[in-house]
């Protein structure tokens, strides 16, 4: 690359991509694609997200990049040499695959668990930091572009690095004693577990734009990844070692378990980066009906893998449980922040509502707002504990002690949720005055309020323990304390006094939430009835003039015409 | 086509823009002129679809700024006063990058990216890095940027603060060339006197309040009360001042004599400058020339604004 700015005629320095023709300066374009491999790669970038064309031009010449790279490839090939030393005379007939993979390993982890992940937080903060985030988000890109961009060339970096470590991957596999596709597993797990980190760090970019939480989140999430990739590195080294030999890649029923993991991950990836292009989004924007949306297939996806395995397992009730539990807190994390939106509705917004009422009353729980956010994670609530009731039945429901405990369990599990969620509506709703609001504050009264359900009780009931016999014991002060109430649910034994079926605390707690329920449903219209406005002519017009009706051929009357 | 309706945004207890209405019309240029903290940068914000109004709506060729933004962006250039770039990016990759977000594809990319980087003179330092460049390249790598897709409308905000004099000059015949072109352009500036020679129409703004707005030679009638006028005569021209003194006692002029020439001002009336003149002639003096003296935008600035800062 030229230093030099401006070629005055008499300094031009050699390399400058232009030449001077009959005294006329012309400008030869340095990105003009010359060979035609060229011009097919510049036709292919428009179709990649514009983003990770700049972030791939900007790696290839970046230092950081550059000394990851170096750093990684001198430690393979440091491993390969140390490796093969350490076990030099036996490598001619020992098996050494296996050590040599978990070097390969414990190296590859750092840069695919830290590294990257870290950069894809760092480069999306440093865009709010720099103040070229302002340049993109007037430009026509979309705020779901900006983030897949990111995550995008994060990807670039990973493979990049990964191919790296291809052909010392491939060495192991010639010495012996690991399955190829075992490498292979390995190598796709890393890289699933790094994407998934990389889109939590770029939903902790998007948190906040002060600087001394960007700080401090930076320094949390860096600590994290680091317990995660001591963690990932410890379990990874003794499971290459101990569980290869057992990995059943032949039978199908692996490749079921396969999918089912990746179900999750795609799910729970799908989620944050959702959350993050709607965090990036102005605030008259419509950014809760996709993520609902994403948040209700979660919903679903779990709801069809765990009753593939419930019939698979032959009715084991421990599904229902492990669906109940898992379902309930991704609403009660979900449903607290959409208890904590924005209930200024704007114009934007409010004409994209659906047009008939039997529209909105189909798909009112998708639209913006804390109101319908509440009804949404309610509604998504109720059905945890429908479906638990219909799996129970499905299998021949025959009172069994454990299908009453799951299935009161359940009941619980959904009340507590309505419950909490619906009183922190109702909370926000009259803190709702200040200009505070936001998921993240949604999110936080609520771990604050259930935090106090429980250590209010605990503190109550310990400090009254002179008085009460027993008092290591649940007492109905307990009965907001939403872990020891469901604990007691699960372990009492006292359903024989109503019919034997129904815990007296699962009946209370199920009141509780059907109040609490019904008096966000009373006070609902106010936030949910809100007026579609009319598209504006002047967008009318534009929508006419670019997509202009097709023009009605005269219809032939009669063959004679 | 730019109008603020009724446009208000409050920062806590500021109001850094308290009620501010005006339209501007297609291929003209505006100056939007203000103290600091008067407000310009979040009006222009608010119609960049970067910031959102407190009350009241800003539009784009009649697209609401806060409801359609995305059709306000296709149309709109903006050029904020801060602006960031990337490190290890040249400029030919920063405006292409630029070009790509905007949605233009192939040769359209291609002719683009070089027709900004003609208009605006950096052709030559195409392959330089950004953090290499000097404040007026950068200024011009960010009109680059905001004039990347074509936009009908741009907004510039302070786009000569920290030029040199030569730069402005060209930056001034860039805009021109713009405004020739059919675009509206919104300036905002301190450098008033440059405004007056480019801009069809200017607003004034203080505290969040506009104080007058119309074009410049509208604003200086109507703010200037009286004419300064100027008399250059061949010699005498102590007398000739004496002589102006006596003869008008209704002026509370102050007259300056300046070698040959004499200022003081008069009543904006030309039938009493026509009197002067004949008076001055028959009295004998030798007036080489008689006339208005151009007030400039600087004075009517002063003279509207009280100099508030929030
Ligand atoms: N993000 C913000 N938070 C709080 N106050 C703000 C914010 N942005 C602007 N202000 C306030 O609004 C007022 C107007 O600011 P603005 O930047 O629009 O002024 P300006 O006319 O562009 O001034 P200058 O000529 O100095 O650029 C100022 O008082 C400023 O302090
Ligand atoms: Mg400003």
């Amino acid at each position: 690359m030229s230093d030099v700015a401006i070629n005055m005629p008499g300094d031009r320095s050699d390399d400058a991509p232009e030449e001077i023709l009959e005294g006329k300066l012309i400008v030869t374009d340095p990105l003009e694609p010359k060979t035609r491999w060229e011009s097919w790669l510049d036709s292919i970038s428009d179709w990649v997200n514009p983003i990770l064309v700049k972030e791939s031009r900007q790696a290839l010449k970046s230092r950081q990049f550059l000394a990851t790279f170096t750093l990684l490839l001198a430690c393979c090939w440091g491993w390969s040499l140390l490796g093969v030393a350490i076990r030099m005379p036996g490598i001619y007939y020992v098996p050494g695959g296996r050590f040599m993979l978990v070097g390969y390993f414990l190296i590859l982890a750092i840069p695919l668990l830290i590294i990257i992940p870290f950069f894809a937080f760092r480069s999306l903060a440093a865009e709010r930091d720099d103040g070229t985030f302002e340049l993109l988000s007037i430009s026509a890109l979309r705020p779901w572009q900006i983030i897949t961009g990111k995550l995008g060339s994060a990807a670039l970096q990973m493979l990049i690095l990964l191919s790296v470590l291809a052909p010392c991957m491939t060495f192991t596999y010639l010495l012996r004693g690991v399955d190829i596709l075992f490498v292979v597993s390995i190598l796709f797990y890393g890289a699933v577990l790094c994407m998934l980190l990389s889109c939590v760090g770029l939903l902790l970019a998007t948190l906040t734009r002060a600087r001394h939480w960007q700080v401090l989140i930076s320094v949390a999430f860096i600590l994290a990844l680091g317990l995660v990739c001591v963690w990932v590195c410890f379990g990874g080294s003794v499971f290459i070692n101990q569980a290869m030999a057992v990995i059943p890649f032949n039978q199908p029923e692996y490749w079921v378990g396969q999918a089912c993991l990746l179900t999750a991950v795609g799910c729970l990836a799908s989620i944050l980066l959702l959350a993050a292009s709607a965090r990036i989004s102005p605030r008259s924007e419509n950014r809760s009906t996709r993520l609902r949306i994403a948040i209700l297939v979660t919903h679903f996806a779990m709801l069809a893998w765990f009753s593939r395995y419930f019939f698979k397992f032959d009715g084991e009730v421990g599904l229902i449980a492990g669906y109940t539990f898992a379902s309930t807190f991704l609403l009660m994390v979900t449903g607290s922040m959409m208890t904590g939106e924005d209930s200024l509705l704007s114009a934007r917004v409010r004409r994209g509502l659906p047009k008939t009422t039997l529209g909105r009353a189909f798909l009112m729980l998708l639209y913006p707002g804390p109101g319908t956010g509440y009804l949404f994670a309610a509604a998504n609530l109720i059905m945890i504990f429908v479906v638990a009731l219909m799996l129970a039945v499905s299998k021949g429901f025959n009172g069994r002690n454990q299908e009453v405990e799951v299935l009161n369990f359940a009941l619980v599990c959904a009340s507590f949720g309505v419950f909490y969620l619906g009183l922190n509506r109702l909370i926000l709703r009259l803190a709702s005055r200040s200009t505070l609001t936001g998921p993240v504050l949604g999110f936080v009264s609520c771990v604050i309020m259930i935090g106090f359900g429980c250590l209010v009780p605990l503190t109550v009931q310990f400090s009254l323990a002179k008085y009460i016999p027993d008092s290591g014991d649940y007492t109905m002060i307990q009965l907001p304390n939403l872990f020891w109430t469901t604990v007691e649910v699960v372990d009492g034994n006292n359903y024989a006094e109503i019919g034997g079926l129904l815990h007296p605390l699962a009946a209370v707690v199920f009141v509780a939430a059907a109040l609490v329920l019904l008096l966000n449903i009373v006070l609902l219209p106010a936030s949910v009835h809100v007026r579609r406005v009319a598209t504006p002519t002047r967008v009318q017009q534009e929508e006419a003039e670019l997509n202009p009706q097709p023009e009605v051929e005269p219809q032939r009357q009669s063959p004679w015409d | 086509m730019i109008e603020l309706r009724r446009l208000h945004r409050f920062f806590g207890s500021t109001r850094a823009v308290n009620d501010i209405s005006f339209e501007i019309e297609k291929g003209q240029v505006f100056g939007f002129i203000g103290p600091n903290g008067a407000g310009k940068t979040t009006s222009m914000r608010i119609l960049a679809t970067l910031d959102l109004p407190s009350y009241g709506d800003a539009f784009v060729d009649g697209f609401s700024a806060v409801n359609d933004a995305e059709r306000v962006k296709r149309r709109l250039g903006f050029m904020p006063d801060a602006f960031g770039t990337y490190p290890d990016v040249n400029c030919r990759e920063y405006l292409d990058f630029f070009a790509r977000a905007y949605g233009l594809v192939g040769r359209e990319r291609m002719k683009a990216c070089q027709h900004v980087m003609g208009f605006t003179g950096l052709d030559v330092l195409a392959t330089k890095p950004i953090n290499g460049l000097s404040k007026g390249m950068k200024q011009r790598l960010c009109l680059g940027r905001a004039l990347v897709h074509d936009p009908s409308v741009l907004i510039l905000d302070e786009p000569a603060a920290g030029l040199d004099p030569r730069a402005r000059i060209e930056l001034r015949e860039m805009i021109r060339e713009l405004a020739v072109d059919g675009k509206t352009v919104m300036i905002s500036s301190h450098i008033l006197t440059e405004l007056a020679e480019i801009c069809d129409c200017v607003g004034i703004v203080e505290r969040g309040e506009l104080l007058a707005v119309g074009s410049v030679a509208e604003m200086e009638s109507r703010l200037a009360k009286s004419a300064s006028m100027r008399v250059t005569v061949l010699d005498r021209a102590p007398q000739v001042a004496e002589w102006i003194t006596s003869n008008n006692p209704d002026c509370k002029v102050k007259v300056k004599v300046i070698g040959n020439a004499i200022d003081f001002e008069l009543p904006m009336d030309q039938r009493s400058q026509a009197k002067l003149l004949r008076g001055l002639i028959e009295a004998g003096f030798d007036v080489a020339s008689f006339g208005v003296v151009d007030r400039n935008l600087e004075e009517v600035f002063l003279n509207v604004t009280k100099g508030r800062v929030q």
